[in-house]
């Protein structure tokens, strides 16, 4: 029983306008949801029944019978009578007519003051809001109750006392709520045009701001309601509220109290009364949210679409096609990953290669084009909504897409490990760093708690972070993006594993700090052997640290070579294009190439043609026939199905 | 941390100053001079200017305010109008049950709550996250006070494993004060249980997206280490900024529940003292009640700094 809602309808963050629009929006959300519609209708039955009680009920309220106390359920009494013999069904009815009223007295007054000041301190702003913002903090931590029974000892027994004195003491929580709406859209154009025409403030707040608010004002009163009819429960309950012999559900179970011993179930039907007509205010509140609030929708998806999804989804453990080699750390064959409900969207389409141990693949292509995503799905941590439609990964002779969510958890960190983009977003920033780069040597090595921190500080030694074993107890906050990233790829190597995948590992750093990473990366690599899976939109970064190159484009992979043919002699135009961004290969003064175009989203990936044609300056008919295959030229692997006339055309120029 | 400390004890200023108002006031909002309300109408008028000078309402508001804050900040409420007893010690006969009662239900709620929000997190969507949408959802809607006494009559008139009322004092006998105040406790925990389990499970499924997480996993920990250990701390704060704003209704409900078994605590004081216009004593209480919210919340503040290293560490 708080006295007002929690802070679930926070303001700013969504704005509607109620119009005809909203109004149908809601009947839509009524007739979808069984549960709101059901909370409406018994809301509706309890107010019909409380206006026309005196033709409704079948008794008087207050009419006694001392020969039909405690009666229990009957065709005459549909729920039994109390101890003075009086109908408990009447008295229920007659009830609804002190607590609705006295719940809207409660609503009335506290929108009717919290949303003009929520308006006004919004519009004017300054130190008149920060004042109005401080009393309002402060009014929302008071006890409500104990203070609205204060008010009542000085005013004396009156339920309208108290339920105004709640409704004073609601009215902040919406003068917060109004006043975020109005924050959110004071510096919006039309406000300012209205201005500039002249108009009046009082219209530019109640015509032009106040509809902005109203959604999320209608929601909150109708939680408040249903706090305010708990609110009129307790205080009758006590005794503060309404005086016998009038009957409200709250003082019908104070009755019921002193009788508890004689007829305990003169206790059910009041409760149930408050808890089904609160419930249904509550879910009638919930309902017009969802109809009238569109942020909280959104935000709600956005939260779970992005939740790390591990399954390998309906991957047919298959029989290896080639025999495993033993000089192969990683084999991707087939690897397709799709995105939406099935068959979805294909994101990542017959990614095939091998890396040998020691051995640094560069996976190259501009945004959109499936790095990531084959890098995500390799490790099986695919956003969801995303997920491995078909494939083959095998690590170490294992299929990795086979394996059990709970042993694909012993092979990440310890078997692969992972860096990613963002160090100061992958780190926790509630968690000491040498606290995170212990978790894996704890969890794999099975090291105590000392042993593993003592090998942390080691690791972040080694990844050349200055005074370790101080800054190990060190948080986040503390580092800065490359002490961050070292502390990752510390984190990353705990369990020397076989392969580290790096997911543009230096993007987010200054320039000056991802040489020194990469040289890092580099030194590491050779120290432990690792196979690295090094993704990337950098081709002149891929250069310096990869043996060989996947060049994406469109989920596909277009291209694949050694590094030093595939800068000599690029066999795909995509590849062409993107070196011709590098810096090193312009002549000083000319302005560096860009790509022209935009990779098209991937619902829109053709099937049945090359991806790249549509941007490829050497398109031909050709191109557009079929969907070119990956086929081998002079050692390269590429995609064009043109690529010996292209060579020959770039090699004349 | 020093830093933040003091600016949450300077942010009650605020809080304080509404509350002594609104207290102060309370004689003053009486209908017709307060004397004669509190004397009732056949009293003499040498006994209305005897009280108006006890009450020092024949000063100005100005001066009568400041002379009533200056005593308030030193626990002096004055003496009850009824027994002449003072009313700081009259508050603190009748306190330990309640806080008893809002203490236990507090604590009980957050083991609840969290436990819930926890298990419905670790599936969203699943069937016992549906399960608990509904039981929150009545959670929410159910008053405290009924529920005690649905718990009364099982478990103290039908089977009689818990007493239907009385209070032991916890230093006379810890297992029976527990014992006495279980039923009413697990009634006022179940409402901040409900919405405690709510905000758990969102700001889990928020705390679960952030990247930080699919890092953690790509180091090897299963979905349930990683919810258990970074997203239950990262969700902390929302968690505990929900419980403490619960506590002030808490509070409030247990005057409330204190009703249903008959226990003697600020509720009956209070219920009393209203009835029978004891100004001073309301006044008393209804400081009292609200400091007792704020200190609560001002160690909910202080646990912010426990929880994020970055208030902790500047």
């Amino acid at each position: 029983m708080s006295l007002v809602p929690a802070p679930e309808v926070d303001a700013g963050s969504q704005s509607s306008i109620v119009t005809d629009h909203a109004l149908r929006r809601v009947v839509r959300t009524f007739r979808s949801q069984p549960l709101a519609m059901a909370g409406a209708l018994w809301m509706a039955l309890v107010v019909v029944t409380a206006i026309f009680a005196p033709w409704v009920a079948p008794d008087d309220p207050n009419a006694q019978n001392l020969l039909h106390v405690f009666a229990g359920p009957s065709w005459h009494h549909l729920l039994g009578t109390d101890n003075l013999g009086r109908d408990t069904l009447s008295r229920l009815i007659f009830a609804g007519r002190v607590a609705l009223p006295a719940a809207a007295i409660g609503v009335g007054v506290a929108v009717g003051i919290g949303v003009p000041v929520g308006l006004a301190v919004g519009y004017v702003g300054g130190l008149w809001d920060r004042v109005a913002m401080r009393v309002v903090d402060a009014v929302l931590a008071l006890p409500g109750l104990v203070l609205a029974i204060a008010v009542v000892g000085a005013l004396g027994p009156s339920l309208d006392h108290a339920m105004i004195t709640l409704g004073f003491l609601a009215s902040a929580g919406f003068a917060r709520l109004t006043r975020g709406v109005v924050l959110a859209v004071r510096e919006q154009p039309y406000i300012d045009g209205a201005r500039v025409v002249g108009e009046s403030t009082p219209h530019i707040l109640f015509r032009e701001i106040l509809p902005n608010a109203l959604g999320p004002i209608v929601v909150q009163a109708t939680l408040a309601f249903a706090h305010m009819l708990l609110f009129e429960a307790a205080l009758s309950f006590i005794g503060l509220g309404v005086q016998p012999p009038q009957a409200s559900w709250g003082s019908m179970l104070t009755d019921a109290r002193s009788q508890i011993g004689n007829d305990a179930f003169l206790a059910v039907p009041p409760g149930m009364a408050i808890l089904l007509t609160v419930l249904s205010a509550q879910l009638i509140g919930d309902a017009l949210r969802s109809a009238l609030v569109r942020g909280r929708e959104s935000r709600g998806r956005a939260a779970r679409a992005s939740r790390w999804r591990t399954r390998a989804a309906r991957v047919a453990p298959r029989s290896l096609d080639s025999q495993p080699r033993p000089d192969r750390v990683l084999v991707v064959e087939g690897l397709r990953v799709s995105v939406g409900t099935d068959p979805g969207v294909t994101v990542v389409d017959d990614v095939t290669f091998e890396l040998g141990r020691g051995e640094t693949i560069g996976v190259v292509g501009e945004s959109g084009c499936g790095k990531s995503m084959t890098a995500l799905g390799i490790i099986r941590l695919l956003p969801t909504g995303a997920r491995i439609a078909s494939g083959q990964v095998i690590l170490n002779g294992r299929d990795l897409l086979a394996l059990t969510d709970r042993q694909m958890d012993s092979v990440r960190g310890k078997e692969v490990g992972m860096i990613f983009q963002d160090p100061k977003g992958s780190l926790d920033p509630a968690f000491s760093i040498g606290n995170q780069v212990s978790e894996p040597l704890r969890l794999h090595l099975g090291l105590s708690r000392r042993e593993a921190w003592s090998r942390a500080v080691e690791l972040l030694d080694q990844v050349k972070l200055p005074r370790a074993s101080e800054r190990a107890h060190d948080y986040p906050h503390q580092l800065s993006g490359g002490q961050l990233q070292r502390v990752m790829i510390a984190a990353a190597l705990a369990c020397s594993p076989d392969l580290l995948i790096a997911d543009e590992p230096t993007t987010a750093l200054d320039v000056t700090v991802q040489g020194k990473i990469l040289d890092l990366l580099a030194e590491l690599r050779s120290e432990l052997g690792m196979a690295m899976i090094f993704v990337s939109h950098d081709l002149g970064v891929v250069a310096d640290i990869c043996d060989k190159v996947l060049v994406m484009y469109a989920g596909q992979v277009v291209e694949s070579a050694a590094v030093d043919e595939l800068f000599s002699t690029p066999r795909h135009p995509y590849t062409q294009r993107l070196l011709e961004t590098l810096p090193g290969s312009v002549m000083p003064g000319a302005s560096l190439a860009r790509i022209p175009g935009q990779v098209p989203p991937a619902e829109s990936w053709p099937k049945d043609r090359c991806r790249f044609a549509d941007r490829c300056e050497h398109a031909g008919p050709i191109c557009v026939g079929e969907m070119p295959s990956l086929r081998p030229v002079e050692g390269s692997l590429t995609r064009c199905i043109r690529a010996e006339e292209f060579r020959t055309v770039e090699a004349v120029r | 941390m020093r830093r933040v400390l003091l600016s949450r004890v300077l942010a009650l200023v605020p809080t304080l100053l509404v509350v002594s108002l609104v207290t102060f006031s309370l004689l003053h909002l009486m209908p017709g001079s307060p004397a004669s309300v509190i004397l009732g109408p056949d009293a003499t008028n040498a006994q209305i200017v005897q009280l108006n000078q006890k009450l020092g309402l024949n000063h100005p508001l100005l001066v009568q305010y400041v002379t009533w804050l200056s005593h308030a900040v030193r626990g002096q409420f004055g003496s009850s109008l009824l027994n002449g007893q003072s009313v700081i010690s009259m508050i603190g006969e009748h306190l330990p049950v309640t806080l008893s009662l809002a203490l236990t239900g507090m604590l009980l709620a957050a083991i609840e709550g969290l436990a819930m929000g926890i298990a419905a997190a670790l599936r969203p969507g699943g069937k016992l996250d549906h399960a608990l949408q509904v039981v929150t959802s009545f959670g929410l809607a159910i008053p405290g006070f009924w529920l005690a006494m649905l718990l009364v009559i099982p478990f103290a008139l039908w089977t009689r494993l818990f007493p239907a009322t009385g209070y032991t004092p916890i230093t006379q006998n810890p297992i029976q004060w527990l014992h006495g105040i279980a039923l009413g406790s697990i009634a006022l925990s179940i409402a901040p249980a409900a919405a405690i389990a709510r905000h758990t499970r969102g700001a889990l499924t928020t705390t679960m997206s952030q990247d930080f997480v699919r890092a953690a996993r790509s180091r090897g920990l299963s979905e349930r280490r990683a919810l258990l250990k970074h997203g239950l701390k990262n969700s902390s704060i929302p968690v505990v900024t929900i419980m403490s704003y619960h506590f002030a209704a808490l509070f409030g409900g247990a005057l409330v529940v204190e009703q249903v078994f008959g226990l003697n605590g600020i509720g009956q004081l209070m219920i009393a003292s209203v009835q029978d216009h004891d100004i001073p004593v309301v006044q008393g209480l209804t400081v009292i009640a609200a400091v007792i919210v704020i200190i609560v919340n001002l160690l909910v503040d202080v646990c912010y700094g426990l929880l994020d290293p970055r208030v902790r560490v500047s």
